[in-house]
This record gives structure tokens, sequence and C-alpha cells, in this order.
């Protein structure tokens, strides 16, 4: 079932958000085209890079918003009559949601840099670019990092990701099954604010601490320092973030579960 | 006969009002039963606790013995009172939704339906009128071959003939293995489709009884005995 | 055809009325099927189980039979049917003195008027 929901979560957001990145792309071969005659009309195509620059944030901001408005209408809105009638568990309708959501970020995020390189190659710029090259200079880069710290970074990136869609999630679900009960909710929704931030906090200090530690011991060079904030203690980090991400979705599936409030 | 939807004691508060104030409920399969009451009687909290959409403040509800939940949702069908069908799908795209996830969604009858409504199904939903709506979401409804149908105002707010068409639709849908339930407040148009009646008044259970049992017994129509109930 | 059912009696009585009267009437002959129950309920607008209550109380009067798996026909026995015909107009000419009587016409007075409405038809 969870497939099958993902499946209509897709069809539900790509409704705009396909052609919203289709409009990117498609803006960004004209644009890549369009800069090989700069010299001879600058104007015409410093309009149609500011279409494209558009296009981008558009992309951006759009995918998301169309995810968060899905989210209310499916869920919190007349549709939700028709979702949590259906055969499928609270968990199953918001982690669908959650997943579909990840996945555009990345998809977005994908298009986005394939757009760029489009801009790019197709200006000419990378001609003298070598691809070989490239893929040794990002080997650089990354050299010291083993494949632990790729996990960590994988692992950060998602869990925020889904920390700040779940924050949504929370915020909508739970003021609308207080909708009648303004104040109170706000009042609610500071105090966990104010505890994660507290959370965050410490066990920020905490790490800095460790990593500090850590640091002496192996004699405080820069480097390995920033490689130990980073890569060498950042389970505690991390599990703070998925903590809190948990948190945020135990939150909203309470308050679907037993304080649903359908218009 | 082996029973469907129980309640007892059932209780749903909404902060501190009262929707429902143990209600004691049994259906048996193979009914066509009407659940009847002024507004604010409870109809709509009843239906809602029976399909998981609300959960009990105090006793218990359950379907073909089980508490409500996704497994028993597979086999309830349920229509809200307002359209719920996402706006952009088309009423293909619907029955494919209904189709993809009931089991038990018949797909040749709603195309039937579909067909008899003349419908065009590449046209949105968002483009069709309200009363075309109603009837597609009807459709969709009563084409599952579900064990328990719970309709929340089938026919509010239609003309005659679509009442007509609606009833039609709940009696195509009807087998002898399933219950339907639904609600309304248009109690002498839909009468003579009535295996019982069950009276709501202030979140309580007033009275369940066979419609041919209140018209044998007492000599009136279910809408005459409502309107005495009810008066004020 | 049109159903219609009054408030103050059970459906299913006044249903077993009306087929008995479309039996007697002729629009099924002796010895025809009848349509299933499932269509009779859609074309009356009533409730199935209705349709087969009635069914059976016109089983249980002869005027019906059943076969298992074909359906339900009507009686093929001629003087079954006669006997529903007059027991219909029996029913019916009852009703007509009865509300004769409450018009505070007397039996004479009937009868007359009975004699002239249908006299118009019978000698042109």
């Amino acid at each position: 079932m969870l497939v099958k929901l993902m499946k209509h979560e897709f069809h539900a957001t790509g409704r705009v958000s396909l052609p919203l990145c289709g409009v990117m792309l498609a803006l960004s071969v004209v644009a890549g085209m369009a800069l090989r005659f700069y010299e001879a009309i600058p104007r015409a195509v410093g309009w149609i890079g500011t279409l494209y620059g558009g296009s981008v944030f558009a992309v951006a901001v759009g995918v998301f918003a169309v995810l968060m408005q899905h989210f209310k209408r499916n869920l919190l809105g007349d549709e939700g009559y028709l979702m949590r009638a259906l055969p499928v568990s609270i968990h199953e309708l918001l982690l669908s949601k959650l997943f579909v959501a990840l996945i555009w970020y990345v998809a977005a995020a994908a298009l986005i840099v394939l757009s760029v390189f489009l801009v790019g190659a197709l200006s000419g710029e990378f001609r003298d670019v070598s691809f070989g090259d490239l893929w040794d200079a990002l080997r650089q880069l990354f050299s010291y990092r083993d494949a632990r710290d790729w996990v960590v970074l994988l692992l950060g990136v998602v869990g925020a990701l889904a920390l700040v869609t779940l924050l949504f999630y929370a915020d909508f679900t739970l003021s609308q099954s207080f909708r009648k009960h303004r104040l109170l909710y706000h009042v609610m929704a500071a105090v966990i604010f104010i505890l994660l931030l507290r959370l965050t906090g410490s066990l920020n200090a905490l790490i800095g601490r460790m990593a500090e530690r850590g640091a002496d011991v192996i004699g405080g060079a820069d480097g390995p320092t920033a490689i130990y904030v980073t890569g060498g203690m950042p389970w505690l980090g991390l599990a703070e973030l998925y903590v809190s991400a948990a948190a945020l979705y135990v939150l909203t599936w309470a308050a679907l579960k037993y304080r649903p409030n359908l218009e | 006969m082996s029973t469907i939807l129980e309640c007892r004691a059932l209780k749903k508060r909404y902060g501190t009002k009262e929707a429902l104030c143990g209600v004691d409920l049994t259906l048996e399969t193979g009914r066509i039963v009407g659940l009847l009451g002024p507004n604010g009687s409870g109809k709509t909290t009843l239906i809602k606790l029976a399909c998981g959409l609300l959960t009990p403040s105090g006793g218990e509800i359950r379907i073909d013995g089980k508490k409500p939940s996704p497994e028993t949702n597979a086999v309830v069908s349920y229509l809200p009172e307002r359209i719920a069908l996402p706006l952009w799908m088309t009423a293909q795209q619907a029955m494919d939704f209904y189709g993809n996830f009931y089991a038990d969604f018949r797909r040749d009858a709603a195309e039937d339906m579909v067909e008899r409504l003349r419908l065009e199904r590449t046209q949105t939903i968002r483009a069709m009128s309200k009363g075309t709506r109603e009837k597609l979401q009807l459709i969709l409804t009563m084409a599952r071959a579900a064990k328990l149908y719970l309709l929340d105002e089938p026919l509010g707010g239609v003309d005659p003939a679509s009442r007509d068409y609606i009833l039609r639709t709940i009696l195509t849908g009807y087998r002898e293995d399933a219950t339907v339930l639904f609600s309304t407040h248009l109690i002498a148009d839909v009468e003579a489709v009535l295996d019982e009646a069950v009276f709501l008044r202030e979140g309580g259970v007033l009275l369940h009884e066979r419609v041919d049992a209140i018209r044998e017994e007492r000599g009136k129509s279910v809408d005459q005995l409502f309107r005495e109930l009810f008066a004020y | 055809m049109d159903w219609v059912f009054r408030a103050d009696e059970p459906i299913y009585t006044q249903l077993c009325e009306q087929l008995a009267l479309v039996i007697v009437s002729g629009v099924y002959a002796a010895g025809e099927r009848l349509p299933p129950v499932r269509e009779l309920a859609l074309d009356a607008g009533v409730n199935p189980n209705t349709v087969q209550r009635a069914l059976s109380e016109l089983e249980r009067r002869g005027l019906v039979y059943s076969q298992r798996t074909a359906g339900r026909f009507v009686t093929e026995d001629a003087a079954r049917i006669e006997q529903a015909r007059a027991q219909l107009a029996r029913d019916r000419a009852r009703d007509f003195l009865g509300a004769m009587a409450r018009l505070g016409l007397d039996r004479t007075q009937t009868l007359a008027l009975l004699e002239q409405l249908s006299g118009g038809d019978a000698k042109p």
C-alpha cells in the first residue's frame, strides 16, 4: 500500500512540479545557446538569463510549496475524507508523503545541477574542461573522507530535509487540531521549539567538547580538527537530528489519529 | 444473519460538547438502514466513528467484530457529505484510484454507471457540475462490493430527479450480504427503500425499528412518526 | 408501471396487492416469468427485501410459484387467478361502499349512482 500511496503522491504533486522542472530545463537550453551570442545581443541574452534564473528559483520554491500545499489539502482538507477512509494506516499516509517529499528535493536539486551543467555545456564554456580532470579534482577534494563520512553526510542531509518537512507537517496538523484553541497551540508550539533549541544547543556543546578533546589528542592541527568536528563525532548530532524529526513525526501522527479536525 | 456494526455505550465529545452520549446500536447484514434525525443529532459523528475518521471518547464501536482500522476500512465503503475526490482527477483517474486501493472495487459496475450518467471520462472533476461530482462520488462508493456502506447525506441538496437516480444507484449497488446505512432528513423520499429506521436525538438512539413494523403497529409512515417525535 | 404507496400501511402489503393487480390484469400472463427481485425493486423504487417479502406472500396465496434456479413464475392455474381477481374486486367494491357511506349516500342512492355511471357505457 505504501508504494501505491507514493505513486499517488507523485501523480498529485508531479502535475505542477514536473512542468516547472521542464520549463527550467528548456530555459537552461535556451540560455546556454543564447550565451554564445552574448557579444551580439547582450541585452536579450541578459533577459533570457534572468528568466532562467527565475525558473531555477521557481523550481526550488515551487517543488516545496506544492508538497506542502498537497499535504494540507490531501490530509487536512476535503480530500482527507477520501484519504483517511482508505484501508491504509496513518503511518503509511505520512511516510508516503515524507518519502515522496525527500525524493522530490533530491530530484529538484539534481535537475537544477543538470540545468546549470546544460547552460555551461551549451554555451561552450566547458570546451576546455576535461571530465577526467573534473572527476579527479572531486576525488581529491573528498579524498581524506572514508565511506563512513559519506554515510554521515548523506544521513545528515536527509535528516535535515526530513526535519524541515516534518516541522511544516506538524505545524499544519497541530494548528488544525487545535483550531479552536489557537492560544494553547501557540504556547505549545513555542515550548516545543524552545525544547528543540535547548536539545540542539546542549548536544552541540557536547560534540564541540568531545571534538576539542579529540583534536587535542591528535595534536591540534587545523585539518584534523575540522575532520573531527564534521566527520569524527557526528553521530550524536545525527541522533539529535533524527530524534527531533521522530518527535515531530509522532506529534503529527498523534494529532491525525486522535484529534483529526477535518474541515 | 450476522452483525456488521455494533456500538456499545459509544460516546464522542468535541471539547465540552457531547456529540454522542452512549449509543447502543446493532446492525445486521443484509439491511438498508436509514439514520434519521435533525441536524446536530450525531448522524455524521456516528458515521465518521465507524470509518475511523474519529476515535471514540468512550464505549466502543465494532465493524464485523473489529475496531475501526485500515483492515475494517477495506470492507467499509464511505460516502462523505462533501466532495472528497481530488478535483484535478478525471473520472477515469478516480476509477483507477478506487481500483488501486480497494480490492473489492467492481470496475465494470463503475464503468456501467458512469456510462449511464453520460459522463465524459476524460473530464476533470473540477470541470463537472456539483450534481455530477456528487453522482460520480456515489457511483464510486457503490461500485465497491463492500460489507458495509456508510452514506452521509447522499440526498443532501439535490433536485428530485437526481434523488431518484441516487436511490436507484444505492439499490443497484445493494447486495444481500451487505448493509447500507445512510443518513438523511428527507425521510418521505427514502422510506420505501428502507428496511429499518434509526432515529437519533441529541446524541442518543431514540428508536430503532423495522419500517414495516412502524407502519403495521402504529399505522403511520416513518415520516409521520418522525414529525411527531421531533415536533417542537 | 406506476407504483404509489400510502403512508398508513406496510409497503410490502401494498406491493403485494399491486403485484396481484398486475397479474390479474394480465400484464404478466399465466405461466410467465416474473422479473427478478432486484429488477422489481429498482422499478418500484423499494427495498429488495420488501419485494422478496411481497412475493413470498403471493407465493403463499398460490398466485406465483418459484423454481429454484429459474426464478418466479405466475401460476398456470387459471382458477387461482380468477379467485384473486374476485378477491381484489370484492376488496375494491367494499372500499367503494365504505366511501359512499361516509359521503352519506344510502344503499339505494349508491346503487342508482352506479347504475347511472355504468349505464352510460353499457347502453349508448
